[in-house]
């Protein structure tokens, strides 16, 4: 995987762990 | 044979152990003949012939008809619903998934991490004909995936070392860790940076990324 599409990829995954966190009460991802 | 970190413990039941690790392949392979399973456990025909005919006596396997092989049987459909019900990561992750798969046209999946093996509990897969696959149950050892790694960086020192200590990390391509202490390294990257990656560490051709799903108690959870 070239490091743009990791770059691109990132963010979209990381908003997606955090709408799932969120749903099972956690803090958001990117607090720890 | 292969070495993904069977349990060890004082109280555990040998035969049962070595029924279990047979049942264990089928999660790898569909069908399995008497001699290939044989070579893979690492056991002779006889003992793993008795263990076949009991898992098939109780409904956990069945007999291909076309091949003569062993297949799962229907008794493990019941098991595997049990456990799946009660993961509530696997139906609040569903929606998230599908629309991160409609996004980046990529196959998605979450999972948690069981021993040194990270189980999938629900896949999206994206719908290109060259894709990769991921389905419900599906383990991958953890040292060698995004998942798996993501999951690993939010265990305590203590307990990486209890279930790496003494046993080896399979390597799959040269790009695999196959070192604790350099496992140990990557673990601390991850964490400064909040996301895995994989990058052709399980399969030449294959990258994945993986960040954490923390449940109400603030730890990782998929």
């Amino acid at each position: 995987m070239d490091r743009d599409k990791i770059a691109a990829l990132v963010p979209l995954v990381r908003d997606t762990e955090e709408r799932i966190s969120h749903m099972l009460g956690g803090p958001a991802a990117h607090a720890t | 044979m292969r070495n993904d970190g069977p349990p060890r413990g004082p109280y555990l039941l040998g035969s049962l152990r070595k029924g279990l690790k047979v049942l264990d392949r089928f999660a790898h392979r569909q069908s399995w003949s008497l001699a290939a399973l044989s070579a893979e456990l690492g056991q002779s025909k006889p003992t793993v012939f008795r263990i076949l005919r009991t898992l098939e006596e109780f409904g956990y396997l069945t007999k291909d008809a076309a091949t003569g092989r062993d297949v799962p049987g229907l008794r493990l459909l019941g098991l595997a619903g049990a456990a799946v019900r009660h993961e509530q990561l696997r139906w609040q992750a569903l929606a998230p998934l599908q629309d991160l798969a409609r996004k980046t046209g990529e196959t998605v999946h979450v999972g948690v991490l069981h021993g040194t093996e990270a189980v999938c509990v629900q896949a999206v897969e994206d719908t290109r004909l060259a894709r990769m696959h991921a389905f419900v149950g599906e383990r991958t050892p953890a040292h060698a995936s995004a998942l798996g790694k993501m999951l690993l960086a939010h265990r305590t020192e203590a307990e990486l070392q209890a279930l790496y200590e003494g046993r080896d990390l399979p390597r799959f391509t040269p790009r695999t860790i196959s070192i604790l202490p350099a496992l140990e390294a990557a673990l601390r990257r991850i964490r400064e940076q909040g996301y895995a990656l994989d990058e052709e560490e399980m399969e030449i051709g294959l990258g994945c990324i993986g960040a954490p799903i923390f449940d109400h108690a603030g730890r990782a959870h998929g």
